[in-house]
Order: structure tokens, then sequence, then C-alpha cells
């Protein structure tokens, strides 16, 4: 029984870390720009299919160095999607009611989703990951995946690095500084727009990183880009929308619920997260961190 | 006079008439395959056109009507299989469903969260709902509820068959001729102004006696139950209930539809919905190709023409005015 | 003495660690017009918005026509005759200047009216004519298909006054009616407010920083500074009282 928890806990923890690496672009770019970007689902599953592509052409025995450099190069291009993205679509709508920029980033997920569609096609693909993930390790009697240990450790080192740029350095005192009042911000003679540029290309870059991260985690398929933004939605909502922080202890415990939930009412799985959702907004409609960036 | 471009009485029975007589003979000249498609389309009108009450009158954006797509269709297939009453208390019966479903969401979520939040709490909510019922062993699970009838049209002593496709079809638009005609005068009405009103400003419309949640809870279920109602004729029209009905980015459809017609106008939704069903009809041999219409649409519309089509239309009117004047 | 009208008694509030009302106490008696004064950050626009229903006290007691309304809702507070606007006029800016007013006086009706008025499609006869009669008395039936949005400050600002009127408020609570506006309108609107008053159909509440107006309109003046009452009644009796002279009026009104 025990050992049933510590495997239920660990599997919560691997979906909620694979769940905040999605969310933590996502909430950023709310923090800063206020936009919700319902797209952001859909360039992380472009960065997983960019790596499949990889493989494809240089062979799915990829070492783990290279794993993390296609990742890498994968973040990389998804963030000049970003910028292509923002001048196109968001610059746009910088002051244009909320639920039209709502829709506008819910018509890029719909486009891209069917990008994938006519590139690979609509069926599933397989990403074999780096020979070193793959297995497990005994604790005790509780089995581990490497790759789930990878995907923990991916999710906590992306959220200390956040952090640590979001407090600890210049640029991530200015995001911080255009994220709660870009007026005044302007007036002390920052570039207000630069600041959402290097928001929206750090947003889209975990984007395609992730993808590139998680792409062996599940099969590819065009709905996961749908699949992993509503995921995304539960946790930075949960969490208080712009907060990485709230982001991150949101995904957990969304996690453990449904993990639990499911281990209980096996019949029904994944229905807590919805459940979970719901009952989490109607307590708290501001989420657990209510302000930017609050600590 | 008002923004929100609300038709006059005579002018909206004139258009919905014309739109009846361009329904009603279609089946005249068009195929079966056409036929079934108009039916579809007409469900869409009125989804499309309870969202944008919401979207436009209510100022609420909901991005779960799926669900109460769902919860009519379930409703509709349910009663159909397994009690077989007619066709109308069916309706009825969906549209108590999908009020009762809405009527909870909208007290406890309309109370405590709006904008953005509202739009993906109804998103949970409806996906909720759509897991909910792909698990239900009692509703099929995935593959649904198949092989529903049409039951008869049952008025006073004389009942109407209404298995012949066609038939049907004539009684889908019967009822959506209907629930449009509740959806405008809900609009135009005492009750849409009031609404407007809301929309313009909470607070206002507090402090001169009008109670903001009540309207809108009321707005909320009044949506839901049409909705629901229209999608109750889908089993029925196509004979089988899937969990798809409810699937989230069905949701989407109505507001692609309001956006591209024109959010602005009553009638932007329907005009949206029609366009839409022509262009997918004339690109359905473009395989696999409906997301990047779907999304490349919407957001060329959000991008460059905010006012949908209809808008268009009104500033070439105004321009071509303004040139005869002169 | 009868009972005031509205009573307000040991009302505090506060945001946070920051205590903004301090155990106010106010009554209005039925006919007054009482004028809350006071410098900026007194407390005013908090106990404004604790008497209308925007906010709810920590501590104390609203009481309305024998009703404790304390924490009643604002649109409860409105049915029972408290009437409102706001310091900046809201009004519906996409309807037009009869519709706003249609929307109000419908608003008050729904309160009595049958079901039959209630599903007409369009207002009735009844309403459509107060609504005339309205945007006539406040000079506003030259704009009365104008959208709300493309009025002038002051026409906003006497449309907002109509609208409020429409509810036929008992008591009528204005905050700072003529903020903003240019000396020529004040004086209409000062006007406009004392011929409605002599009409003896609503008691009026209002916040005011505008001396003119202040003992233009006032039969009783309570003065607020941080939060707490040093001074209330006759303007008369707030005028020579040495305290108010020291922290507020001084030398505004030895000046004037």
């Amino acid at each position: 029984m025990l050992f049933d928890i510590a495997t239920i806990v660990f599997n919560a923890l691997t979906w909620a870390m694979a769940t905040f690496l999605v969310a933590s672009g996502l909430t950023l770019i709310f923090g800063v720009l206020h936009i919700l970007n319902f797209s952001h689902g859909g360039f992380l599953m472009l960065g997983a299919y960019l790596l499949f592509s990889v493989t494809q052409v240089i062979g799915d025995d990829l070492s783990f160095a290279g794993y993390l450099a296609v990742s890498v190069g994968a973040g990389i291009v998804i963030a000049a999607a970003g910028l292509i993205v923002d001048l196109v679509v968001f610059r746009r709508l910088r002051n244009v009611e909320s639920a039209y920029v709502l829709i506008a980033t819910y018509a890029l997920l719909l486009l891209v989703e069917g990008l994938v569609k006519g590139i690979w096609g609509a069926g599933n693909h397989l990403v074999v990951p780096p020979e070193i993930l793959i297995g497990a390790v005994f604790v005790g009697p509780v089995l581990l995946p490497y790759y789930s240990l990878f995907v923990i450790v991916c999710g906590v080192l992306a959220f200390i690095g956040l952090e640590w740029f979001l407090f600890h350095t210049t640029p991530g005192k200015l995001v911080q500084a255009v994220a709660i009042d870009p007026w005044m911000s302007s007036l002390l003679s920052v570039n207000v727009e630069r600041v959402y540029s290097l928001t929206i290309v750090i947003g889209f870059a975990l984007a395609g990183l992730a993808g590139g991260l998680l792409a062996a985690n599940q099969g590819l398929s065009p709905q996961l880009g749908g699949i992993s933004i509503i995921q995304a939605f539960g946790a930075i909502i949960v969490g208080g929308m712009g907060s990485i922080r709230g982001a991150f202890y949101a995904a957990i415990l969304l996690g453990l619920i449904d993990a639990f939930g499911t281990a209980l009412f096996p019949a029904f799985p994944g229905i807590f997260f919805y459940v979970a959702l719901a009952g989490m907004i109607l307590v708290r409609p501001k989420g657990l961190i209510s302000s930017e960036f609050a600590r | 006079m008002n923004r929100l471009g609300s038709p006059r009485l005579s002018q909206f029975v004139a258009i919905l008439a014309g739109a009846l007589l361009i329904g009603a003979t279609l089946p005249l000249y068009a195929n079966a395959g056409i036929v079934f498609l108009a039916g579809l389309v007409a469900i869409d009108i009125v989804i499309a056109l309870a969202f944008n009450f919401l979207f436009a009158t209510v100022g609420v954006l909901s991005f779960g009507q799926a669900g109460f797509i769902l919860v009519g269709a379930y409703a509709a297939g349910v009663a159909i299989k397994f009690s077989g009453v007619s066709i109308l208390p069916t309706l009825i019966l969906a549209g108590v469903a999908s009020a009762f479903v809405a009527m909870v969401i909208g007290l406890v979520a309309l109370r405590r969260v709006s904008g953005v939040y509202f739009a993906v709490l109804t998103l949970a909510f409806a996906s909720l709902g759509f897991v909910a019922v792909s698990k239900s062993e009692f509703l099929g699970r995935e593959d649904g509820l198949t092989g529903i009838t049409r039951p008869d049209l049952e008025l006073g002593i004389a009942a109407i068959s209404l298995t012949e496709s066609v038939h049907f079809y004539y009684f889908v638009l019967a009822v959506c001729a209907v629930l449009i005609a509740v959806m405008w005068y809900s609009t135009s009405s005492q009750f849409g102004r009031t609404l407007k009103a809301i929309k313009q400003d909470a607070d206002r419309s507090a402090f001169l006696g009008i109670n903001v949640q009540g309207f809108r809870v009321a707005a909320f279920v009044l949506a839901g139950a049409v909705t629901g109602m229209a999608g109750a004729l889908l089993g029925p029209l196509t004979q089988i209930v899937t969990p798809d009905l409810g699937y989230w980015t069905q949701s989407t459809k109505p507001i692609l539809y309001a956006m591209l017609g024109g959010s602005g106008f009553f009638w932007g939704p329907a005009v949206g919905a029609v366009l839409f069903a022509v262009l997918s009809y004339a690109t359905r041999t473009l395989v696999g190709m409906t997301e990047v219409i779907t999304g490349g649409l919407l957001l060329v519309v959000v991008l460059a023409i905010p006012g949908g089509v209809l808008g268009v239309f009104q500033s070439i009117a105004r321009l071509v005015r303004r040139r005869s004047a002169r | 003495m009868t009972e005031p009208l509205l009573d307000a008694a040991g009302i505090e509030k506060g945001y946070g660690r920051i205590s903004v009302l301090k155990g106010v106490d106010l009554a209005i008696a039925a006919g007054d017009a009482h004028v809350v004064i006071g410098p900026n950050g007194a407390g005013k626009t908090t106990l404004f918005k604790v008497l209308s229903g925007e906010l709810i006290p920590d501590k104390g007691v609203v009481r309305f026509a024998g009703h404790d309304v304390t924490a009643m809702p604002g649109w409860r507070r409105t049915r029972l005759g408290i009437g409102r606007t706001f310091q900046v006029a809201r009004t519906f800016k996409d309807l037009t200047t009869f519709e706003n007013v249609v929307v109000a006086l419908e608003a008050k009706r729904r309160q009595t009216a049958s079901v039959f008025e209630l599903l007409r499609l369009r207002p009735s006869d009844t309403v459509r004519k107060a609504a005339r009669a309205m945007l006539d008395e406040f000079s506003l039936d030259t704009v009365a298909d104008w959208p709300a949005g493309l009025l002038s400050h002051g026409d906003k600002k006497s449309l907002e006054l109509a609208m409020a009127l429409a509810a036929r408020p008992r008591l009528l609570m204005l905050d700072e009616p003529t903020a903003g506006m240019a000396p020529a309108d004040r004086r209409r609107s000062i006007d406009l407010i004392s011929r409605l008053l002599a009409k003896g159909e609503f008691s009026l509440l209002l916040t005011e920083h505008d001396m003119e107006v202040v003992f233009g309109l006032a039969t009783s003046i309570t003065v607020l500074n941080y939060g707490e009452v040093i001074a209330t009644g006759s303007p008369e009796a707030v005028r020579s009282n040495p305290r108010v002279k020291e922290v507020y009026l001084g030398h505004d009104v030895s000046a004037s």
C-alpha cells in the first residue's frame, strides 16, 4: 500500500513537471503581456515534431547530449517563430479586448494543428528516447523510470532557472517591472516593446524546448497541442495567472489530486484534473498566488 | 438605434421568412446529401446565435458551449432509446437538462469569475463533461449511443412520422426557426436592453436597481437551453450521438461563425455559419485542411475585419451612401 | 424627533492594515441636503461607498428607512430608495441617451410591472413618455438619439443624474457632482440640483470639494478628517467651528 502511494506520488510529480514545463512559458507571457496564449500548446507540439524530424534524418539513436542539443535547437526555432507571431498577431492586438486576443491565439493553435497534420500526417509517431534514459531503477520496491526522473529534473531546473532569471538578473527585473506597470516603466526609459519581445522569445523558447524534452514522453499526434494546453491552463489558473511559482505548486497539486483520484476511481481516469480545476477556481478564483511574480 | 444593430421586428420576420423559404425549397432541387448538410447548418446557426447572445449581448465569453450540445444530445438520445417518447417532449427534456446544467454552472461561476477566467472555466466544465460521458458505460463510452431513431411528432390527435429524412429536415427547420425567434426576442426586448446595459457597465446597472447576477445567470441558462435543444436535434438527424459532440474544439465553431459573420450583428453568426459551410463544402476535397482553413480564416477575420463580413458590408453601404449624398 | 432617513453608526472600514474610517456616525433627516466634506484622504469616498453599498463596512451599522442595509448589495439598496451617481459619470456609452433613461425607468418599473409589460418587445408608452419628459427636464432632448458615449462631460453628468432619479430615490447620493466641470457648467448643475431638491421628493447626500457648491446646497454638513467626524451640524455651526477652521476650512472660508 505504501509502495503504491509512493508510485502514485512519483507519477504525479512526473505529470506535474511535464505540465509545468508547458505552463512556465504560458504564465510568463500572461504575466507580462496579459495574453492567454492558446497557441502555446501548438508551438510545443511543433517543437516535438521538429525533434522527431531530426531523428528521422540523422537516425533515432541520439546520444543524451545530442537529444538535449536538438531540444535546444527546437527551442531556438520556436523562439524565432514567436518573434514572427508577435509581429504579425500580438502587436496588432495590443489594445483589443482580451476576448478577441484569446480567440486569435486559439485560431493560431488550429492553424499550427493543421500544419502539423499537413506535414506529418494525422497518425501517431514515436520518438525513441536516448539510450541512457531507457529503463528504470528500483528505489526500494518503487520502480522509477529514468525518463520520468529526467522530466522531473527538467521541470525543477526550469523552475529554478526562471526564478533566478526573474529575481536575480537585470533583464529579469526589467521584465518584472514591465509586468507590474508598463506605463511607469516606459517613463523610466525602459524599452517596453523590447521587453515584450524578450518575454515572447523566452516564452516560446520554453515551449519549443519543452516540446523537445517531452517528445519521447508520449506518442506524438496532432492532438498533443490541445491536450497539453488545457493541462497547462489548469496549472496557471490554479496557480494564479502570471505567477511562475504558483504554476509550479499548482502543477504539483493538480498532479497529486488527479493521480490519487484516478487510483481511487480507476473507471474515470483524467476526470479529477477537471474536478480539481473547477473546484479550485471556485474556491480561489485568483489562484494560489494572486499577483504577478509575487513571491 | 443602437450599436448592436438589432433589426426591427418586420425586418427580422422578413429575413427569417426568406431564409426559411430557401431552406424549405432546397429539397426540390438539391440532393439528399446537401439537404442533410443544410439541416446541420440550421442547427449550427442556432448554436452560434446562442453563443453570440452571450458574447455580444451579455458580454461573457464561453468556451464551453459544446458542453450544452453534449447535454442536450445525450438527454435526447437517452430519452429516445430508453423511453420512446415523441419528439417534442424529447426536445423539452433536452432543454430542461441543459438549462439545469447551465444554471448550476452559472450560479457558481458567473458570481465569482469573469473574462478570461470564465472562458477557461467553461472550457474546463465542457471538458469534464466530455471525459465523463466518454467513460460512462451507460452512455456507451467513446462509441456513444448508436441507432437513434426519429420519434413521431405528436400533435394532439394526429401523429406525423419523421422517419423520412426530408420530413425530419422540415422539422429541424421549424424548430430552428422557433429557437432563432427566441434568441431574437431575448436580444431585442426589455430583457436584452437590460443585458446590454449590464454588459456596458455592470456597476451602473446595479445602482439602477438591476439584479446583475440574476440577469446574467438567466441569460446563461437561456443560451444553454437553446444550445441544448439544438443539440438534441443532432441525434435523430445523424442517428448517432458520440462524445465528440462535446469535444472542446466543437465549442469554437460558434465562435468562428460569430466572428466571421460579425458578432456585432444579430444575423452575423448565421451568415458566418452559412459562409463557412459553403467554404467547407467547396474545399471538401482538401483532406485534412479543416484546421488550416478554420484557423487561418478565424485569424484573418480577427486581425483584419474584426467587424466580420456584415461589418464590411455595413462600411461599404455607408461609403456608398455618403458618396451618393454628395 | 422622528427617525432619520439614513442612519450610520460606528462605521469602521480599512484596507489591509490601513484604517480609513474610524467609527463614523452620520444621520440624514428626511428632506435634508447633507454634504460631507473633508480634505483629500479623509475617507469621504470610502464612506460614500459604504453607504451606497459598494463596500461592506468592517464594523458598524447602516440603517435606511427602518431597514438594516449594512450588508445589502447595491441593487437592493437602490430598490429600497437609495440612488447614486459616480464621481466620473457612468452611462451606457453604446446605448442612446434616450435608451439610457429607458433602461433606468424600466429597472424601476420592473418592481411593480405586470408580466405583460415585462414581455413587451418595445418600451411601453408610459416609459417612453416618461423618458421624453425627463430628457426635456434635463435639457437632453437635442441629444436624445446620440450614443451616450459621444455626449459632452456636462451632458453625461446630467444624464447620469436623470438615470439616478428615474428610480425615484428617497435619498440621492452624489459623489462630487461638479468635479472637473467648467464654472458655467458647474453653476448650471447646481441650479438643476437645487431645483430638483426644491420639489421635496428626495433627500440629498453629497461629497464635494467646491465650497460654493457646499454652501449653496447644504442644509447640514459633516466634516471628516482622517476617518473621523470632527464636526457635524448646520452650515453656520460648521463654519464657525474652531476645530474645522483649524484643520480644514481655515483660510478657505475667511478668504471667501
